[in-house]
Parts: structure tokens; sequence; C-alpha cells
């Protein structure tokens, strides 16, 4: 398994100010709310501690839906196997945020200051976003070198695939190394993480 | 070394010519690029003090020596900082020899250390207070006639340069910045309030060095010759360095300089020299040029006192606007606040900082005073707050000597030490960290046994403070005095003797007056009319600073007012530009002279959480009653909100906001409700279900439905449904609220209807969550699904109206 640290997690203002629920695609914040946001995204900015890690597989695929990358990590969904066919190996990957957006959510919710909560926790969810995609690339680029070309990346709870998959893909991904831990639920904590695959062929 | 008299007798009977650039001469004889200037005096020490010859030759009167960077930080930076001292013992030397016989005068060099203070920089002040304390210590050992520190362009390790200079040698100290555009130091400080700080710190002399050419000097000079009868100095470049063929060049030709000298001192600069690129045939030039002028006697404008930030300079003056003292960052009476001082946070301080200055707050009143806490520490942690979000000076509210000191450290500018009382050892204490720190002090007309009874026992106690600070050294108009309110409630004749005192103190002993007015109202109904009332009366009798709630409209309105009457505002342009401009019907509206309800209205609408409790209790002063406040005016703002958010004028995070103004408000009315007629429309248990961890969304629901006058217990998340269904039960609730984020998680709202069910409670079950829909919400048999806070209060006022 590869963990990195140096990614950035650097979401683009309007897709911060789309998840905060203003106009999407538009920089355009209420005057009397600005000063709020500018200071909730400065506050995001020194709350996150990017980590990522990322592992590839080779896999076994039997029609019509079963993905066997390991013992313990067997995937049973006809959309994955679709979205795989072809494809040899698998990246797995996660990336998180770390626990200082949660924590400081918890804090604003605790101290009626729900609106700061609301809109931090939404500039978390960009940021994660953001450095999912700047781990993505990454993983491209170290796929070119090899040869190997990828799918778009895919998510345990996208389509038919349960969330429940998520216990496979840590049971193979040892992602508690930079901090992610799954609850019996199969919820990560920090909130702010992602899971994913990404095929390779 | 000459004395600080003869310094200035001197500066004022004639032209005094300082030397030229010594770091570019020396370049063009042999230093090399990257070499150490201070090095020579070591090892090419002939060069040095031929330099030196050729300045005196010129007709130098002052020659500087070669110690700009013999600090030991920027020595460091040649790995030479453990020569520090000989290489400025060295320098001194030189320059004397040089100088030996002719009466030129030596002048210490001291430049910056090489590394900016904080917040610009990492440096503390301590060490480089302490970097230049050592670098003084040699000068003045080494027997220099005065010390001249330049080119400073950050004002803190200017200060801590000039107070290093001022605590270790006694002769004269000439203080200059450089300021990159003739307007500003690159780090945003202008020449008044360089002054205003190197003034207070006793230089004896201030000025401008290096920057460009000698026309933005002219520029920058000219704006402060009427705000001190300090000797001023300056030394231009040879004009703004260019590089050519590989080498940094200085176009101005001595007959330019020769100029721009004749120019200085006709204008009333009394000290005149030149930078970077003047070489000795400049000064000569130079000094052709001021043969026969004579200085001109300046004279100051009327302003009585300044104080300062980084970047801004308040005049306290007669003939100019009234200024305010913010009092609103202080804890007391103000949970929150103290809460996060005790937390170690200043959001709020912050905040204060922001909102004060917008309102007009001209200076900013600062206060940590909560038990319990490491105050120096949390002081030092609040100035550095206040002064990184808003450029005001500071008024350092505490009793705490330690916790002066440490403000006093941080300190950008020159503040105000708020305060120290008539008690001898208090004074002895205080008023020597105001000189050494270059502070004004606030003096209190109370001392061990209280406020005197009479007005002449009180303005006794405001001489002996003014005397006593005369004595150690401070001067007249860095002494304020504050003679103090009571209560009028309580001592009838009190407020009457306070404006009498206040009257005397300005008459007799022409100090600076500030007062805080609030007091005077207590325990009184209508305390804002009584305020503003005693404010306009205390303005009369003599008061400049008023400490006052900057966010309050009448307080500012009486200012406002009283500034044309007394003839402060010239023209009225102040007033005009606030409240007049028929055709400019937005200044109308930031004047805000509308009547409270509909203020109150857009507070609500707009979110205003920090004015929202201020403006309920005006609308309860002006005889609103809690319930008529409430369905009248909050009420119908939240109902706007809905209306904004549902045509998509408003945004999401307007709702919520607006809901928790709303609720600060809702908190405050109800300790007035008569409990009975606080509207209940309904319980709702709100729960985060078993398995799930996300609860914003359940968290701006519960905020909403509040505010709808809904009765909301808030199970938080992660709940057990045994827990719902208990307490959904024991509260006879009307309704459950559930949230689940995830497919995991969602199929326990199934589970808990059944288990309602199961126990025999039928309250109406609404769910919502980012995977929950209508669909499956019929399907797990659900009263209800809401999309959003909004939906959710629509759909459960449907079911109540519904039922009723």
């Amino acid at each position: 398994m590869t963990i990195i640290d140096n990614l950035k997690a650097e979401p683009r203002l309007n897709q911060v100010y789309g998840r905060m629920g203003f106009k999407p695609g538009r920089h355009e914040i209420p005057e009397s709310m600005q000063e709020m946001v500018d200071e909730v995204i400065e506050l995001g900015k020194k709350l996150v501690a990017p980590a990522a890690c990322y592992t590839h597989l080779s896999i076994m695929t039997k029609a019509p839906s079963r993905i066997e990358v390991a013992d313990a990590f067997v995937i049973e969904s006809e959309k994955v196997f679709k979205w795989i066919e072809g494809c040899a190996g698998i990246y797995l990957a996660a990336i998180t945020l770390g626990p200082g957006i949660d924590g400081k959510v918890a804090e604003f919710s605790g101290s009626r200051d729900v609106t700061r909560a609301f809109l931090l926790n939404a500039y978390g969810a960009e940021a994660a976003e953001a450095l999912m995609v700047e781990l993505n690339n990454h993983i491209i680029m170290e796929a070119e070198t090899k040869g190997w070309t990828t799918t778009k990346r895919y998510s345990p709870g996208y389509g038919d695939w349960s969330i429940d998959g998520q216990r496979g893909l840590f049971a193979v991904l040892n992602a508690s190394e930079i901090g992610i831990r799954l609850t019996d639920t199969c919820i990560m904590i920090p909130e702010k993480s992602i899971s994913a695959i990404i095929g390779t062929k | 070394m000459i004395t600080r008299q003869e310094f200035k007798d001197r500066a004022y009977r004639e032209i005094i010519l300082l030397d030229g650039g010594m770091g570019t001469l020396l370049q063009s004889r042999g230093l090399g690029i990257g070499q150490a200037p201070e090095e020579f005096n070591l090892n090419r020490a002939e060069v040095v003090e031929q330099s030196h010859r050729d300045f005196v030759e010129a007709g130098a009167q002052v020659i500087l020596t070669n110690t700009f960077g013999g600090s030991r930080i920027k020595l460091d930076e040649y790995r030479l900082g453990n020569k520090a001292r000989e290489i400025n013992m060295n320098a001194v030397k030189l320059a004397l020899k040089a100088t030996n016989g002719t009466g030129v005068w030596v002048a210490g060099s001291i430049g910056p250390c090489g590394k900016y203070l904080k917040p610009v920089g990492k440096l503390d002040f301590a060490p480089a207070y302490h970097t230049f304390a050592e670098q003084v210590r040699y000068l003045a050992n080494a027997d220099v006639d005065l010390i001249i520190i330049e080119t400073m362009s950050d004002i803190r390790e200017a200060r801590a340069a000039m107070m290093a200079a001022r605590h270790n040698f006694d002769g004269p100290i000439i203080a200059q910045m450089t300021f990159a555009d003739g307007r500003n130091t690159i780090t945003g400080t202008d020449p008044l309030t360089a002054l205003t700080v190197f003034e207070a710190l006793e230089a004896d002399a201030v000025g401008i060095n290096c920057s460009t050419g000698p026309e933005e000097i002219y520029d920058a000079i000219k704006g402060i010759l009427t705000k001190t009868i300090l000797p001023l100095s300056v030394e231009p470049n040879a004009g703004m360095p260019r590089i050519k063929e590989g080498r940094t060049c200085f176009p101005a030709s001595p007959e330019h300089l020769a100029e721009y000298a004749r120019k200085f001192a006709e204008a009333g600069v009394n000290l005149i020299g030149a930078c970077c690129g003047a070489g000795p045939r400049h000064i000569r030039a130079m000094a052709e040029a001021i043969k026969g002028i004579k200085p001109v006697m300046r004279e100051r404008d009327c302003c009585r006192s300044r104080l300062a930030s980084r970047g801004r300079t308040i005049e306290i003056c007669d003939d100019l606007p009234v200024r305010m003292i913010g009092e609103r960052i202080n804890p007391t009476g103000r949970k929150k606040l103290r809460q996060e001082l005790k937390d170690g946070k200043f959001h709020l301080v912050r905040r204060e900082a922001i909102e004060q200055v917008k309102a007009g707050a001209d200076i900013l009143d600062v206060n940590v005073g909560v038990a319990g806490i490491d105050e120096p520490e949390t002081m030092r942690m609040a100035i550095q707050v206040v002064q990184k979000a808003v450029d005001a000076p500071i008024s350092i509210d505490s009793a705490n000597p330690d916790a002066l000191q440490a403000a006093l450290e941080e300190i950008e500018g020159k503040p105000l030490i708020n305060s120290v009382t008539a008690e001898d050892a208090k004074l002895d204490r205080v008023l020597p960290m105001a000189k050494h720190f270059g502070a004004s002090i606030l003096g209190l007309t109370l001392d061990e046994n209280g406020i005197p009874s009479t007005v002449e026992e009180r303005l006794e106690l405001a001489r002996k403070i003014v005397n006593r600070g005369l004595e150690i050294g401070l001067r007249h108009e860095d002494i304020f005095i504050d003679p103090l309110t009571l209560a009028v409630g309580a001592e009838p004749d009190k407020s009457l003797q306070s404006l009498t005192v206040l009257r005397l103190i300005k008459e007799q002993l022409g100090v600076t007056t500030v007062m805080g007015v609030s007091n005077v109202s207590f325990g009184l109904p209508n305390r804002a009319l009584i305020n503003r009332t005693f404010l306009s009366m205390a303005l009369h009798n003599g008061l400049d600073l008023p400490i006052v709630n900057p966010f309050s409209e009448s307080a500012r309105q009486t200012i406002d007012t009283a500034n044309i009457l007394l003839n402060r505002d010239k023209g009225a342009r102040v007033f005009i530009e606030a409240y007049g401009g028929v055709e400019d019907e937005r200044a109308v509206a930031e004047a805000d002279t509308r009547p409270i309800e509909e203020k109150l209205f857009d507070t609500i609408l707009y979110g205003n959480r920090e004015v929202i409790i201020q403006r309920i209790e005006e609308a309860l002063d002006a005889g609103w009653d809690a319930l008529g406040l409430n369905e009248k005016v909050l009420i119908p703002a939240l109902q706007e909100v809905g209306k904004r958010y549902n045509s998509r004028e408003f945004f999401l995070p307007q709702v919520i906001l607006a809901a928790e103004t709303m609720q600060d408000a809702f908190r405050r009315l109800k300790e007035l409700f008569p409990t009975t007629e606080a509207e209940n429309r309904g319980t709702i248990v709100l729960a985060t279900v078993k398995g799930d961890v996300h609860d914003i969304g359940k968290n701006i629901v519960s905020t909403v439905l509040q505010n709808y006058g809904y009765k909301v217990i808030d199970l938080g998340k992660n709940v057990d449904t045994k827990d719902i269904v208990k307490i959904a039960k024991e509260t006879k609730a009307d309704f459950v609220g559930l949230s689940a984020l995830m497919t995991t998680t969602m199929v326990e709202m199934g589970r808990i209807i059944h288990d309602l069910n199961e126990a025999g409670v039928n309250p109406a079950v609404i769910v919502g969550g980012a995977v929950v829909n209508k669909s499956f919400a019929d399907e797990i048999g659900a009263d209800g699904y809401g999309k959003d806070a909004m939906d959710a209060v629509r759909i459960i006022d449907l079911l109540v109206d519904g039922k009723a």
C-alpha cells in the first residue's frame, strides 16, 4: 500500500458555494453572509490534514456479477461488473481530511451555531471530493507509466453495490494507517473520507 | 556624546547636513556583492575611514558609522554575529578618527535586523529588542554623539529599535522609516503614525530616508511638517535605483539632490542628508545649496493627543469630531465572550473588533478580565487578534500589570493604557510602563478611599495624576483623565458633579478627557434616553473620548449632532454625509432612523446575530411587550424568510442564520412571557437513527422548527431505537422526526415506526435525509417526508392544522 500526504484538498470556490446551498456555478453570496462564508472557508483550510492511500491488485471476474479481489473482498454487483468489464486489475483507494473538520462542525452545532456548522460541513465535503480527484489523477499517472488505462472511479453505495461493500474494501486496504475506521454501519470515521475503486486494463 | 538639549538647540539654529550613502560608496571601493559592509570595519578599516573623511571634507556635519547592518541578528546572516561587539566598536573608532578635531558629530547607525517581527514575520518582540539594545550599548560605549535609526519599514521593529535605543542611550536619537511610495511603508504604516510612535518614545528627531528619490520624500515630509515641533530629518536616495549593465545605478545628479536640499530646508526640515547612491560629490553640492538658510520655526497644529495602530493615527482635537472608544470587547456581563476567553478562543473578540470599527468606533477598548484565566497570555492573544482584524488604536483595559506588559509588547502603534487610579502604589507601577512603552495613560479620579465626595477632591486627584505623570517624564498630551460616572438613580447629585469635574479638568488641567456614560442610567427605565442626554451634556462640558457601545444608534446620533453644535464638524461635512443626501437613498437607510420594529424585522431577515439582543432591548425600551413583538415583528420576519426561500431569492444558509437569530431573540423574550401564553403548537422528538452519525441536517430542522412554535426535544445522533420510543412515550410527543443519511441506516426508520406502534404510541413520524425519498417513506409507513427543513415545517404545519 502506498501512502501519500502531500496531495492538496483545494476545492474550487464555486463548487463550495454550490454545496453550501448558494446558487451553484455563480460567485454570488448574499452580502449579509459573505463575511461568514469567507471566515468559514479560511477556517476549513486550516482544519484539513489531507492523507491518501491506495494499492493495486489483480482481479478475477465471473459473469454476470461477481468480482473477486481477494478472499475477503468479493463484489457482487451487476453494475460494477459491467463497468469493470475487461479489467485485469483494480486500484483500491481512500482519502481523508482527518478529524479536524468533524470536530469543529460538532463544536459549532453544540454552541448553537448551526449556520457555521452547515457551511463548514459543506466546505469539508467539497474539500474531500477535491482530494479524491487529486488522488485519482495521481493514480492515472502511475497507471500510465505501467501501460494501463484506467476506468472512472466507483464507490461502495453507488448503484446496486451495497454500502456493505466497504467492509471488503477496508479488509484489503489498510486505511487505518491514514486514520480511517469503519463503523458497524459502514460509515467512515472521520466523516470527511472517501473510498473508491478504479479498474485498470 | 552630546546632550539632547545641545542637539535640539543646534537643529533649531541651523540646518544640519548629514552624510551620504556608505554602502554604495564602499561598493565602489571594493566591497563585493554578498559581503557585509560592516566586515570592512575589521579588515578594510582604511577604506571605511577614508570614506568618512571624504564626507567630512565634502561638508557633512554629522557622519553615520558603518553599522547599518550591525545588529547581531543581521550579522548572523554573514556568520559575523559573534563579532558584533568588535564590528560596532571599531566602526565608531574609525568615524571618531576621521572627525577628530573637526567638530563633526558621529551618529551610530542602526538599520533593520533583516527579519520581520510578528505578524508580518516570525520574530518576537523581545529578541528584536534585545539585539538592538546590544548594538546600542556597543555604540554608546564607543562614545557616539548620537544614534540614528534608519530605513525601518515595520513599525513594530522600529518601535523595538527606538525603545532599545532610548533605554540604553542618554543622548539624542534620530528615528527614521522608509516609505515605499512616499505614502506608506511596505507594511502599511504612514508617516504620521511613524511620527506618533517615535515621538511618544522620546525620539529627538523624526524623519524619512532611503525610499525612492527626493521627490516622494518631499511629498511625505510635507504631510507631517505641522504635526510636530521636533526637528525633522530626511535622507533621500540619489533617485530610484536602476540596473545598468549589471550594476545598480542611482540616476540623481549632485545638482538634483542639491536643489532638493534647498527645498527641504525652506520647507522646514532641520537635518538633511542622503542615502543610497549619494557620494561625497552629492554632499558637497548639498552643502553649497543650503548655505545661509535658517531653519523654519514650524508650528504644531491644534491636535492635542494622538493614538495609533499600525497604519492609522487618531487625532484628538477640539476642532475635530469627537472620537469614540468602542467598549464591546469586555466579558463583564457577557456570558458567551467569557466562555470563549476561558476556552482560549477569540472568535467573538475578532468579530466585535470588526463590527465596532464598521459601526464607527475609532479606538477599541480591549478587556479580557475573566476570573481563573491566564490574563497576560489571553491579553496578548486578544491584542494580536484585534490588530490583525482591524486598523484601529487600542485601549488596553486591565488592572493587572503583567497583562498590561504583555499587551504593550504586542502593540504595533501607540496605545492607551486603561487605567491607573490615583493610588501611589499604582501610579509608581503603571506610569513608568507608559513611559517605557510610549503609551498614553488614562487616570481615574479615585484612590484607596474610592471616589471622593466633592468636586474639589476629585479634581485634586486628577491634578495629582497629571503632576505625577509629568514628573516621571510623560508628555502632557499623553495623560488622559476619566472623572467617572455614578448611577444617578442611586446618587442623585453625582451626575452633575461629574459634569462639573469634567469641565474643571478641561479648564484647569487642559488634558484629554475620557468617560463611559452608560453607568449613569443604572437602575432606571429607558436607559438609552438617559444615556444619550447625559452624553450630550458631557460632550458640552469637555468630554473628548466617550466610551460607548458603537452599535447604539442613539449614542452615535448624539455624537454626530454634538459635533456640529460644538463646531467640531466643520461645515457639517460628517453629519451631512451620514444623514443628508436626499438623492442618495442608501445613505438614509444606513443612518437608519427607521422605527425599531422595522430595524428588528431586518435584523431577523438578514440574520444579524451580533445586534439582535440589542435591538430587542431597544424595542422593549421603546414600549413593545414581548408577546406583541414576537407576533407582530419576529414571526412575520421569519415568514418573509420562508417566502424568499421558496421563491429562490434566499438560500439555505440564510434560512438557518435567520432561524438562529430568531432563537436568540426568542430566548430573551421567553424570560418575559407568562409561561402559559407562550405558544406551543406541538412536541417533536428528533433524532438521527442508530448507527448513523450525520446530524447537520437534523440540527437545521431542529433550529427551524423551534421558531415555528414547536417544542423540540433533540435526542442527538446515533440514537437507540428503544430510547426514541421511550422518550416519545414519556413526552406524549405529537411528532417524531427521524434522520438518516445512509442506505445502511435508513432501514432503522422502519423498525422505529414498528416499535412505536408496538408500544402503543402513535405520534406522526416524519422522515428525511440524503437517501430517503417519498416512496421509501410510504413503504415504511411514515406519515410524511420532508426534503429539507422548510419542507418539514410545511408538512408538520399541515398535519397540525389538519388535526385541529
